[in-house]
């Protein structure tokens, strides 16, 4: 009868003579010198799947250290394969803690005289299937991957060590934010054939239980989009 | 007892513990298993992967064009992180213009099907993987959960015999051997000398010629790299749960019980309105806490005979939630499709027979 059971256990496969029963399964065991290459390279790559999320585990905020000098020497020594090979994922679904989305708002301009665009992605209305909705709200994620606020946290200015830390962390996020939010623009002035354009990231605060349960706030309801406060000026309002 | 007396049994004790890794570590990976499960991942997880580069082609030239969302400057960027290393290689960076795009996407979009469909599946396996890796390393920006998943089967699709059952190639090759031949009985191949005994289901006719049957005999073999294949997706898939629930230990919402609520109150993922969950607040906390537990618990209960169905019953629960729910059918269906590693041979060969009846047992 069929089970649940593990992957079908067969003793190191020796050759057996032929049976009535023969027409279903053959085996074949490997060499012992085909094992040990084999288990070399099954190490290995166990050891890489396994050290790309334990380094992101173990690497705590961006602006607050550089995380554990173990994992960071380990993830130096496997990082070409991890790399090449698509595993540097940390596998943090939902973790530490569900957040807010993150969206961007887009403002066009054109020189023929069309009137200015404004849109925000992702759009349910527009993106579909559901799949490439999603790959569109990961691009918006994506700019506030490693996000460092541009006010540094209160009481870092005492510690010159953490400060100079946070200050390059900031340093990164910027270079990384710009050269994404430049390519994403220039996306999307081509394809609009706009004259120029301006981007801002988006933040969707989550509702509570209450505010859901009590007040009947609606999930996307206008007051719980927050433009980020670097870019609210380009939109013409205030920063909080 | 002497000192001398003492080394020695604990020489013997060390060296008889070492071996018994050694031969654990050999049977775990290297025991030859059959090629069922591993032949329905690849029919489901190919069919993800075809599906999943068909999304990209509705709107091709703005992933992978000259003007793309994430331009080959910016994609370079986000490979590794701020200051990759550039080792994520990718074939698409070096095509820009529409036909050389178009026509790549169309060769990627046959080799999935025919992945899936299980044609020539020892080379386009490889090329799926090969593919596969060129557009996770070119769409880096707007890749989640799906794309580890779809890079993590289609890896380990190429190591084992996936096409060996289930396929156009098995299919052809029984269509080859059933055609009579002049062997004479117990003439078989050097393959089929190390036939062996196992279930008593066949896929053979009984009333086709012993010489016919003896041929067939290679068409399902009980492989050592089908198993090899099979442990790393049920390993990987392990590690991936493991972070998974410990990255989770680290919020605060996962232990108060809400994070449940903020996955499924969160508007631009949620596909159902489940609001309604507001109103029972000990329910939203129970699955927090049960994801949670799941989740850092999978990669030692999933193997024990007693606690696997409830792991595996759990992951399709919560991945099943996950593609209902919060908007990624996708990514949900491939974590479940992914889970089907730890499904024995004979049961998925028990369950295709339920689905479709061989053409013996319909004959």
């Amino acid at each position: 009868m069929a089970s649940l059971g593990p992957v079908v256990p067969m003793a190191p496969a020796a050759p057996v003579a032929p049976t009535a029963f023969s027409a279903q399964v053959t085996t074949r065991a490997w060499s012992r010198r085909a094992r040990v290459v084999a288990s070399l390279l099954i190490a290995v790559h166990i050891a890489a799947v396994f050290i790309a999320p334990f380094t992101f585990a173990s690497t705590p905020a961006p602006g607050v250290s550089d995380g554990s000098p173990a994992a960071l020497a380990a993830m130096r020594w496997f990082h070409p394969y991890i790399e090449a090979m698509f595993l540097q994922h940390g596998y943090a679904f939902f973790a530490p803690d569900p957040g807010p989305s993150h969206l961007f708002r887009v403002k066009l301009e054109f020189a023929d005289g069309r009137p200015a665009e404004e849109w925000r992605f992702p759009d349910l209305q527009r993106h579909r299937p559901r799949l490439l909705y999603h790959r569109h709200f990961m691009l918006s994620e994506r700019l506030w991957v490693g996000h460092v606020p541009s006010v540094a946290p209160p009481g870092l200015s005492e510690n010159i060590e953490e400060l100079m830390q946070w200050r390059r962390s900031r340093e990164s996020y910027e270079t990384y934010y710009h050269t994404l939010r430049d390519s994403y623009l220039q996306h999307l002035i081509h394809r609009r054939g706009a004259a120029k354009g301006v981007l801002a990231r988006v933040e969707h605060r989550l509702a509570g239980v209450d505010e859901i349960r009590e007040r009947r706030r609606r999930l996307n309801a206008p007051e719980s989009y927050a433009i980020h406060p670097d870019d609210a000026r380009l939109f013409g309002e205030a920063a909080p | 007892m002497t000192l001398g007396e003492a080394t020695r049994r604990s020489a013997v004790a060390t060296r008889d513990w070492l071996a018994a890794i050694v031969d654990g570590w050999d049977r775990f990976w290297f025991t030859a298993a059959e090629p069922h499960s591993l032949a329905a991942i690849r029919i489901l997880g190919g069919a993800m992967l075809f599906y999943t580069h068909l999304v990209w082609a509705l709107d091709l030239e703005a992933f992978l064009g000259k003007h793309s969302w994430v331009s080959r400057d910016a994609n370079q960027l986000l490979s590794g992180g701020p200051g990759g290393g550039g080792y994520a290689w990718s074939y698409l960076w070096y095509l820009e213009s529409p036909a050389a795009l178009w026509t790549v996407h169309i060769a990627a979009m046959i080799v999935f099907a025919a992945l899936t469909v299980g044609l020539f599946t020892r080379v386009s396996a490889v090329l799926a993987w090969i593919a596969t890796l060129a557009y996770c390393h070119r769409l880096q920006g707007a890749l989640f959960g799906l794309d580890q998943v779809n890079a993590m089967l289609a890896m380990y699709l190429m190591v084992g015999p996936a096409g060996a059952v289930y396929s156009v190639d098995a299919w052809w090759r029984g269509r080859r051997r059933l055609r009579p031949t002049h062997q004479p009985a117990g003439a078989a191949s050097a393959h089929d000398a190390s036939v062996r005994p196992t279930i008593a289901s066949s896929s053979v006719s009984s009333n086709v010629s012993s010489s016919v049957s003896a041929n067939v005999s290679a068409s399902v073999s009980a492989n050592v790299s089908a198993n090899v294949a099979i442990r790393l997706i049920q390993v990987h898939l392990c590690v991936v749960y493991l972070f998974g629930g410990i990255s989770k230990l680290k919020g605060t919402s996962w232990w108060d019980g809400s994070a449940v609520w903020f996955s499924v109150a969160n508007y631009e993922y949620q596909s159902l309105d489940m609001t309604w969950l507001a109103h029972w607040p000990w329910l939203i906390a129970l699955l927090s806490h049960a994801t949670v537990f799941w989740e850092t618990f999978y990669p030692v209960l999933v193997w024990p005979r007693l606690t696997r169905p409830v792991m595996l019953a759990m992951a399709i629960a919560v991945h099943g939630g996950i593609a209902l729910f919060l908007g990624m059918p996708t990514f949900g269906l491939a974590m479940i499709i992914a889970n089907l590693a730890f499904l024995s041979p004979g049961l998925v060969e028990a369950a295709v027979g339920l689905v479709a009846p061989r053409r013996e047992r319909a004959g």
